[in-house]
């Protein structure tokens, strides 16, 4: 039986379960939407029209927020070992812009990868002792070691990784692919953003980060929370259970309907199904956010405790909002930010993703969801090999992320940067380029999703020419 | 549905290309070569292809881009219908494609003689004559001429209760229950009269203005804290409802400080410059945030004001519009002036010179410079308060005899203490006096007490020790001293001591080499040099006197800092050395220098000056009008509750704007620019010599300015239409959208420039016209032809704008605090929803006392986490100049409407008070729909209603404990009177029509 019918069969079963009971005709009216009300879901701009045969279907980004340091996961650096506590080649850094380390240019240090470097998988790809289970997925993931940023502060940089811009107001990765393909689920928000925290100094990360710009405001992400209603107000007021918000519901849209007969007014069909789908949510948010109907075997592959908040219960949360078709998953940890103690911090961070991660990554490949769904792990920035005491300042010439799923080339280690770690030398990959490739992914022309505002066609890869990074597709 | 709307092309349905009517370049042809071509055949040079343009009709004939007259001679015509992939335009990369109509058009405007216009917006506006169509009101007659003469009517005027409706939500934003209109009168320019009257107005032109304005009650960028900039706020508010001419209006928000004798209003205005976001993230650099604060500026006024979008020029020439690089930089350069740092983490500089002690009456606050606004229904109190500190401060100064010679005594007393008297050490930190969050303490070696605090580092480095729970207060002669120990294996460079006084770190005093980036440059108390580094290996005291460091007696240190660079240091005990006299320590320094100096010789009239001036501060016999004095300082205090902080704009040394080559900051290859006005707009420059923010402002408010009055005018026919006479409200511009009716734009801009830019004059006109008044429903016929009413022959439904969907609830339960302006509001917020938040760490206080009810134009404005409710109702972050806002129909919007708590109290509190004294269910409803939809409910309405109240009667009967759990949301408590179960029943139907789309929407 395929997902969707399952899916069809749970939603009826928990309607009419005890929990979940409905007034009789409040469910036949729930139930009978369809026919009723011509507000079809949104198809996305395109229409279902793709550019490409697609080969994701979902996004689930893990955002690494803060910076993780490319130098103790992903780009192994001996010669910056052999410099270690030696001064950095003034060749490097002169005239580039600096974060933290600006007021001590003349007395840079290098700092040697505080992590051992060993080789993983059939591919053989070096990668840090400190993530052992993400290393276990060394021949599934393609690992891109040329990224690089144009800002060199949390903030803004954050902004240019989910918008392409560091003009604020500009709609995020997820509006985008809502605005262009709408999503699979009628019951929850097509955009669902978690977060969670450890491991560093933790960086605020603002709304913005998942707003949807000057794209229509349905586009916009939704958080959910760990704590209290998973969604703002999804819960029914004190004192009023879930029948009597159903009669109250279908008081509200019979008196809609009334009034569309009196009215030309197109927004009264449509607010009737957001008041449907509202309802439903209501049933269905808390079910999904609820991981302890997951067996134990699964709470443990993750190293979930529900209810905690953590990376884990989000990444199992991610795969439960994947196969209740949202279209665009995107966790943040907050705990990257390794300013000082870049040893010990990402032995803490590891603790927190790095189990989490590799069991999200199999328990999709074991339910066949890997095939239709794009990995992307990374931060906003990389770290400097240079010594910001024990630590590792922010970084912006390079570094590195990597991608899984849904055509990606397994094994591939794509991009090179020179041999301390400082700059990209070989095939550059701009934050566009991962943008134009993850829209290709999906069967979208970056050049061809656009949307005109304040005169002119904007589209998520910006002005620049982006390119999709074909090296890393099967 | 509005997604299809922006992507139709407008004029798809309407017959402008009847085969007699003469092509117009700006109508017809300019829209199609705007979208198609200028972008590699416009007015961006860097970007032109084959050296050709098509902007501009010389350029294109030079090239023989087309043979005006022989449209089959052209190679433009031939280009368009070429097989030849390579030939083809637009080429198939640039994933345009014209529609044959649209190819036609080109063709047939070349065979008409490829006539050219200027782009409409950019020539002055000429008042058209008024059609003559037989309507008594001039927009009828523009908008009846437009239509066709087989349709040519409008729909008949709406019920006078819709229409009062109608008024009271686009005039006040306020349900007319609550206005005080009922049915209109034959007249109802009376009651429109009575709107604009109202203070409520203000508050409903301000949600458009603060959306343009970009204001927000926080900073905006990575800690996103609160900063006081509400007098603004109330500024706008106050401009609408007293009618301020629209130019005044304009010169005072961009460069009300340089006008001749600036009011505390100008300042005031001038928060329009300052509300941007601003940064203080740790490692950002100055440079960089200045140069986006002043490219976000320049976005902003264009938009604002001019609607135009310059922002595209930031990095290349505009492609489709004649503004250039140049004019953007230019622009730019008239804000260079502005006294502000870039980053406001204790990195960021002010201007050069800049100095607050230099602007009397102005502080420093954390984000610049500020005033301190008395509240308006304070200010005669705050002007008696003044007159009587100034009477009694003149008492305090007059001389008598018996005083001189009690102030000999004195002189005499502090002589012979001053001999005798040693000063002393007092400790502010020794140990764990103070919280050490993430500073490492160790045990060995310490100077004194138990711990030392030990900070190592490749390079900048700091501590800091907040003492705001036990500030310490600078006596005269104070020196400040910290103990250190430097690792004789590991040395710094350079340490540092920072003060933190006056919510300023600029009190700073250093050793060693200057590298710390902190006041580096300066020589003054903000970047103290005190000498060589110390001795390594042992103990020193570093040590400096307070008033070199800018910290004279009587100003409170609340935090220190600790700075090196590289190095391990140890530091320790720090305290101040002062005079253990309690009599001495109060001698000012100028003071105690005269007494020093005077030695045993009778004072000096210059050396009696200081010292006598502090005596007055001690003499008993004083001590009645110091008295007194203190008590008015104190009632002046008091008021001060009744003052507001606020960011303004100062002018300081203008720094220096170079071009940046592709908006790169770090780039500083461009040339210098100038203040200049873009000049395809503005012609040659208004005055020799360096233009100002006030040339600016005065060139935008100017009835010279074709994009002004325009702008304004279609904004504010958006708001009682729904959509502006050129669609796009922030673009006027060539990418932008024809208008539909362009002689009724012009005739309005013109009567509005005219009118003297009489704001309420303008929105009079155009509510009273018949065009307005028309009803939202219209023969279907009609509304398949003209599917989004670009003849305006009915009225536009519209949902509610955030802000009014909570007024209206609070309105309508008898809630809602009418208070105008004032402090921002927290009304209820889902707990938690700031944990993504740091730099603090915080959470939301909700206001529990009559705040909790103020107009959503109050709440709350957090840029990065905007309240829900706002956000679900598609109120803007205003992180950006918005010039309109989508209006979306969300499922959140429906979760919001049914569980908000805002709601839910207001559906209680308004069941209760329906319910009276045991009126029976059909009178409640009958009150509830007049309160709610101006209107008596239907029958068929009525019967569902009472369905539901039955049910939800029952529900409650057996579960009574349902019923108290409800009336207890919110923190009004429920009357004991009702019965609650008959009250919570009650509520289900409330919360239904607080529900309904009809409630949200106005017809």
């Amino acid at each position: 039986m395929n997902d969707h019918i399952l899916n069809a069969i749970n939603r009826r079963t928990f309607l009419k379960g005890s929990s979940y009971s409905v007034g009789s005709a409040a469910l036949a009216f729930l139930l009978s939407r369809d026919a009723v009300h011509a507000a079809p879901r949104w198809q996305g701009v395109l229409d279902g029209k793709l550019h490409y045969p697609n080969k994701a279907k979902r996004v689930i980004h893990l955002c690494m927020a803060g910076g993780p340091s490319h130098l103790e996961t992903l780009d192994y650096k001996p010669e910056l070992a052999k410099l270690d506590g030696k001064s950095m080649p003034e060749s490097f850094t002169k005239g580039q812009q600096l974060a933290q380390l600006q007021g001590s240019r003349d007395k840079l240090k290098c700092l040697g990868p505080q992590h051992e470097f060993k080789p993983y998988g059939q591919c053989g790809r070096l990668m840090s002792s400190a993530f052992p289970n993400i290393a276990t997925l060394a021949d599934d993931i393609a690992v891109i070691k040329s990224m690089s940023t144009e800002q060199i502060n949390h903030d803004p940089a954050h902004t240019f990784m989910n918008t392409g811009s560091v003009i604020p107001g500009r709609p995020s990765m997820g509006s985008w692919l809502l605005y262009g393909l709408g999503a699979e689920t009628d019951e929850l928000p097509g955009f669902v953003v978690l977060t969670s925290m450890g491991g560093g100094q933790d960086q605020p990360i603002a709304a913005r980060q998942w707003h949807s710009g000057f794209l229509p405001s349905k586009f916009q992400g939704v958080r959910f929370n760990s704590k209290g209603d998973p969604v703002h107000y999804v819960s029914n007021p004190n004192g009023v259970t879930r029948e009597a918000q159903g009669d109250l519901l279908e008081t509200i849209n019979q008196l809609n309907s009334q009034l569309s007969s009196r009215q030309h007014d197109p927004e009264i069909a449509t607010r009737i199904a957001q008041y449907e789908m509202a309802f439903k949510m209501q049933a269905s948010v808390p079910h999904l956010a609820d991981v302890s109907q997951e067996p134990a075997h699964i709470l443990e592959q993750y190293g979930a405790k529900p209810g905690d908040g953590s990376f884990a219960s989000n990444c199992l949360l991610a795969r439960r909002l994947a196969e209740r078709g949202v279209r665009f998953i995107q966790l943040y940890h907050r705990g990257w930010d390794h300013h000082g103690g870049v040893k010990n911090g990402i032995n803490v961070v590891a603790g927190h993703v790095d189990k989490a991660t590799a069991a999200l990554v199999k328990d999709l490949k074991d339910r066949g969801m890997l095939d239709d769904t794009l990995i992307i792990w990374g931060g906003e920035f990389g770290r400097t090999p240079m010594a910001q005491g024990n630590g590792r300042d922010h970084h912006i010439k390079a570094f590195s992320l990597w991608m899984a799923g849904a055509g990606i080339k397994g094994g591939t280690t794509y991009g090179e940067t020179d041999e301390l770690g400082y700059a990209v030398i070989k095939d550059a990959v701009s934050v566009h380029d991962l943008h134009a490739t993850t829209l290709h992914q999906l069967g979208i022309n970056h050049e061809q999703l656009t949307y005109k505002f304040q005169g002119l066609d904007f589209k998520l890869t910006g002005v620049e020419k982006a390119r999709v990074v074909k090296e890393v597709l099967a | 549905m509005h997604l299809k709307f922006l992507l139709l092309p407008l004029f798809g349905t309407l017959p402008v290309f009847a085969a007699d009517t003469p092509l117009s370049y700006n109508r017809d042809v300019r829209p199609i070569l705007a979208e198609n071509c200028f972008a590699c055949h416009g007015p961006d040079q860097a970007a032109r292809k084959a050296k050709l343009r098509l902007d501009v009709r010389e350029d294109a004939l030079a090239k023989k881009a087309f043979v005006p007259g022989k449209a089959d001679d052209s190679e433009l015509v031939r280009r368009l219908w070429t097989n030849d992939e390579d030939e083809l335009m637009p080429p198939p990369t640039s994933h345009k494609v014209l529609t044959a109509g649209q190819k036609q058009i080109l063709k047939d405007w070349i065979a008409q003689g490829a006539k050219y216009e200027a782009h409409w917006a950019y020539l002055k506006p000429k008042s058209p004559p008024v059609p003559e169509m037989g309507a008594a009101h001039p927009i009828d007659n523009f908008l009846l001429a437009k239509m066709s003469p087989k349709q040519r009517a409008l729909a008949p005027v709406t019920d006078s209760r819709t229409l009062s409706r109608r008024l009271s939500f686009d005039l006040l934003g306020l349900p007319p229950s609550f206005a005080g209109i009922g049915e209109l009168s034959a007249d109802p320019a009376g009651t429109v009269d009575q709107l604009l009257a109202s203070p409520h107005f203000g508050e409903r032109m301000a949600v458009l203005w603060l959306d343009l304005a970009r204001y927000a009650d926080t900073h905006g960028y990575h800690s996103d804290k609160t900063w006081s900039v509400t007098p603004y706020r109330d500024y706008v508010i106050r401009a609408f409802n007293r009618n301020k001419p629209y130019d005044q209006f304009i010169v005072e928000q961009l460069a009300g400080d340089l006008l001749d004798k600036p009011t505390t209003e100008h300042y005031v205005a001038t928060g329009f410059n300052r509300v941007s976001q601003a940064s203080e993230e740790g490692g950002i650099q100055d440079a960089e945030y200045i140069a986006k604060y002043y490219s976000e500026r320049v976005r902003t006024t264009s938009v604002a004001f001019l609607g135009s979008t310059m922002g595209c020029a930031e990095c290349h020439d505009h492609k489709f519009d004649p503004f250039t690089a140049k004019d953007f930089y230019a622009m730019e350069a008239f804000f260079a002036d502005i006294y502000e740092k870039g980053a406001y983490n204790g990195d960021g500089r002010y201007n050069e010179g800049a100095e607050i002690n230099n602007y009397p009456g102005f502080k420093l606050d954390q984000w610049g410079p500020a005033l301190d606004v008395p509240e308006p229904e304070n200010t005669a109190e705050l002007e008696r308060i003044a007159a009587e500190r100034k009477k009694l401060e003149e008492e305090l100064q007059r001389d008598t005899p018996e005083l001189d010679a009690a102030f000999k005594e004195l002189t005499a007393e502090l002589k012979a203490k001053l001999a005798s008297s040693k000063p002393q050490d007092v400790t502010i930190l020794d140990d764990e006096e103070f919280p050490l969050k993430g500073v490492q303490t160790v045990n060995e070696p310490v100077h004194s007490g138990k711990l030392a605090r030990r900070q190592e580092n490749g390079g900048l480095v700091q501590h800091v020790v907040d003492a705001s729970s036990k500030p310490v207060t600078v006596a005269a002669g104070d020196q400040l001293f910290a103990y250190v120990w430097l690792d004789p294996q590991n040395p710094p460079q350079q340490v540092m001591l920072q003060f933190h006084a006056d919510k300023d770190w600029s009190h700073r005093a250093w050793w060693g080499k200057d590298l710390i980036p902190y006041g580096k440059g300066s020589t003054g108390a903000d970047h103290h040099h005190a000498g060589p580094l110390p001795e390594t290996g042992k103990w020193v005291r570093l040590e400096v006197p307070a008033e070199k460091v800018g910290l004279p007696a009587g100003k409170t240190i609340t935090q220190l800092a600790y700075t090196q660079v590289g190095g391990t240091v140890l530091w320790d005990l720090a305290g101040r050395q002062t005079n253990s006299d309690p009599a001495l320590a109060a001698v000012p320094e100028a003071a105690r220098q005269a007494l020093t100096a005077s030695g045993d010789q009778a004072l000096t009239a210059e050396q009696k000056a200081p010292l006598m001036a502090h005596y007055r501060t001690i003499a008993p016999a004083l001590q009645p009008i110091r008295d007194q004095l203190a008590a008015v300082e104190k009632a002046a205090r008091d008021a001060k509750g009744s003052t507001r902080m606020t960011l303004v704009t100062l002018s300081a040394t203008p720094r220096e704007i170079r071009i940046l080559p592709r908006g790169n900051w770090m780039d500083r290859n461009g040339p210098v620019v100038q203040p200049a006005l873009p000049e395809f707009l503005a012609g040659a420059p208004p005055k020799d010599g360096r233009l100002t923010r006030l040339d600016l402002a005065r060139w935008i408010a100017s009835k010279e300015n074709p994009l002004t009055a325009r702008a304004f005018v279609n904004r504010v026919w958006s708001l009682f239409f729904g959509t502006g006479l050129s669609r796009d409200l922030a673009d006027l511009g060539n990418q932008g959208r024809w208008p539909t009716h362009p002689e009724l734009l012009d005739w309005l801009a013109v009567e509005f420039m005219e009118s003297g830019w009489d704001v309420k004059k303008l929105v009079k006109l155009i509510v009273t016209s018949q065009s307005y008044r028309q009803s939202t429903n219209a023969d279907p016929g009609l509304v398949r032809n003209d599917p989004y009413n670009d003849f305006y022959s009915r009225q536009n439904a519209r949902r509610l704008p955030a802000e009014f969907v909570r007024d209206n609830a609070l309105a309508v339960a008898g809630l809602l605090n009418a208070k105008v302006g004032g402090e921002s509001a927290r009304p209820y917020q889902p707990a938690g929803y700031y944990r993504e938040m740091n730099f603090p760490k915080r959470e939301y206080e909700q206001h529990n006392d009559e705040n909790q009810y103020r107009r959503g134009i109050y709440m709350h404005w957090q840029r990065s986490f905007l309240h829900p409710m706002l956000l679900a109702f598609d109120a803007p972050t205003r992180e950006e100049c918005t010039a309109s806002r989508e209006t979306s129909n969300t499922p959140q919007q429906a979760l919001d409407l049914l569980n908000d708590p805002t709601f839910v109290e207001a559906a209680r509190v308004l069941a209760e008070d329906l319910m009276g004294k045991g009126r029976p269910f059909d009178e409640r409803l009958k009150l509830g729909y007049a309160r709610l939809l101006h209107r008596d409910p239907l029958p068929a309405e009525a019967t569902i209603l009472k369905g539901l109240y039955d049910k939800q009667l029952k529900r409650y009967t057996e579960k009574p404990e349902d019923a108290a759990a409800l009336l207890k949301v919110g923190l009004k408590p429920a009357g004991t009177e009702p019965n609650p179960i008959d009250l919570a029943a009650m509520t289900a139907v409330t919360r239904a029509l607080l529900n309904l789309h009809e409630t949200i929407t106005r017809y």
